[in-house]
């Protein structure tokens, strides 16, 4: 198992070192959500690990994952895995272990190494019988609400999408970028939809790839896009960008008058509000304890962010690659 | 001035730069300009409707601008150093992989 470990971490490495180098870390505002990540990942894993111990007195893995439904939710949570330091060795490795376990069960390459990342209880068949038309329209909905998401990051992190594929079907390539939990955001704070699974389907030509954390990556073409909203497949796609639109709109509204706090305490309870499957799994509603929203009023930044973005911008994108990869590895051999 | 360039999502264009350094800038910004982005949110989507094309500093193929850009086909190139080759109403025309700036 050390040794799938080891493999696991050098891929979080590799894509954390591209993510970070590609500007990530420079264009967060107003903190590097990794600031709040650690003044709140304490608590959250030890959540997690009594979580999921918990779930795995009556569930197998195979349960548990079908409840989970999205390799991206539990990626997210190894991107956390730093605080699992308040643990002791042997359950840092079997939390590790059993978060690898899940991530196996939902996706075919589950390191996204191979470009096959797809999921395994996703079936394409049943979207593609009919004809499927020229239209530019779902694309721009994906892009809106790919948009959505991503300005919800500092707060919800990507709980809410997945990007899937490819997928062959009559010789054809499909991907899949898939959004979730639209209507049941965790924050009455956000616009919502009124429905809550948007998928656009495309044909693609070219390469296609996911990253670890969820980003398609390739050089590919799109051919053709198909909306389905709720798994209906739906022809009047324009009423539906007018409506996306009109929710990023007041969502990037919002966000302009958000205060630091307003963003860590969105951030806490959206990382919590992601164990939900897990809490409703073992039927019990666990919040972020009191102690953690006291000491997230008046939340000060406490990372030398400029330090931060003059290193990564001046070291070669190995070194940064090895150094997280060090990092991580280190958590599961030392006590 | 010609200056070599990187697609990031391939496709030719022209017009004028209105550098954005952020969200307050949005408003400068016309009808089949083109943006300089320094700042790379995914807010910039709002801009999409009006602008022919993206120049960015930093970012590659993983970023979330070239995710967004992908999706909604607008040309998103980048151009190392490029907020101290083209300023603010330059005039710049993007051709098979080099920038021309205020060339006719």
């Amino acid at each position: 198992m050390l040794m799938k470990i080891e493999v696991l971490c050098k891929k979080i490495a590799k894509d954390i070192s591209i993510i970070q180098k590609g500007g990530a870390i420079e264009t967060q505002w107003p903190f590097l959500t990794s600031e709040v990540e650690n003044y709140i990942g304490v608590d959250f894993i030890k959540h997690l690990s009594n979580i999921l111990d918990e779930a795995l007195l009556n569930n197998n893995i195979t349960q548990i994952a079908t409840k989970l439904k999205y390799p991206s939710m539990i990626t997210q949570y190894i991107a956390l895995i730093h605080s699992a330091n308040v643990l002791p060795l042997n359950k840092r490795i079997e939390l590790i272990t059993n978060l690898i376990s899940i991530i196996e069960e939902l996706r075919m390459d589950y390191l996204c190494n191979k470009g096959i990342n797809i999921l395994q209880n996703f079936d394409i068949s049943k979207f593609l019988s009919n004809d499927i038309k020229q239209d530019i329209i779902p694309q721009k909905i994906s892009s809106i609400l790919y948009a959505y998401t991503e300005k919800l990051y500092p707060t919800l992190m990507r709980l809410s999408f997945e990007h899937h594929g490819p997928y062959i079907f009559n010789k054809k390539k499909y991907v899949v970028k898939e959004y979730f939990n639209l209507k049941n955001q965790y924050s009455n704070m956000f616009p919502v939809f009124n429905y809550d699974n948007v998928k656009i389907i495309q044909e693609i030509e070219g390469d296609f790839n996911v990253d670890f954390f969820g980003h398609s990556i390739g050089d590919y073409k799109i051919v053709n896009s198909i909306l389905v909203v709720d798994n209906e497949i739906i022809s009047d796609t324009n009423k539906f960008l007018e409506e996306i639109l009109i929710n990023f709109i007041n969502l990037d509204k919002l966000f302009l008058e958000y205060t630091v706090e307003d963003y860590a305490k969105n951030l806490t309870n959206g990382l919590f509000y992601s164990l939900k499957p897990l809490t409703t799994l073992i039927n019990k509603d666990w919040v972020p304890s009191k102690n953690i929203i006291a000491k997230l009023n008046g939340f000060k930044l406490f990372f030398p962010r400029d330090k931060i973005i003059n290193y990564i911008k001046s070291t070669d994108i190995n070194e940064i690659e090895f150094k997280v990869y060090l990092s991580f590895k280190n958590i599961f051999i030392k006590d | 001035m010609k200056y070599g360039i990187e697609y990031i999502v391939k496709k030719d264009f022209l017009g004028t730069i209105k550098i954005i350094k952020n969200r307050s800038d949005f408003n400068k910004v016309n009808e089949n300009d083109i943006i300089l982005l320094l700042n790379t949110s995914p807010d910039v989507i709002l801009l999409f409707n009006k602008i022919k094309g993206v120049i960015i500093e930093i970012g590659g193929q993983t970023s979330h601008l070239t995710i967004i850009a992908r999706e909604s086909n607008m040309p998103l190139i980048r151009l190392n150093n490029a907020k101290e080759i083209i300023t603010d109403g330059d005039f710049v025309k993007v051709v098979e992989g080099n920038i021309y700036v205020n060339e006719n």
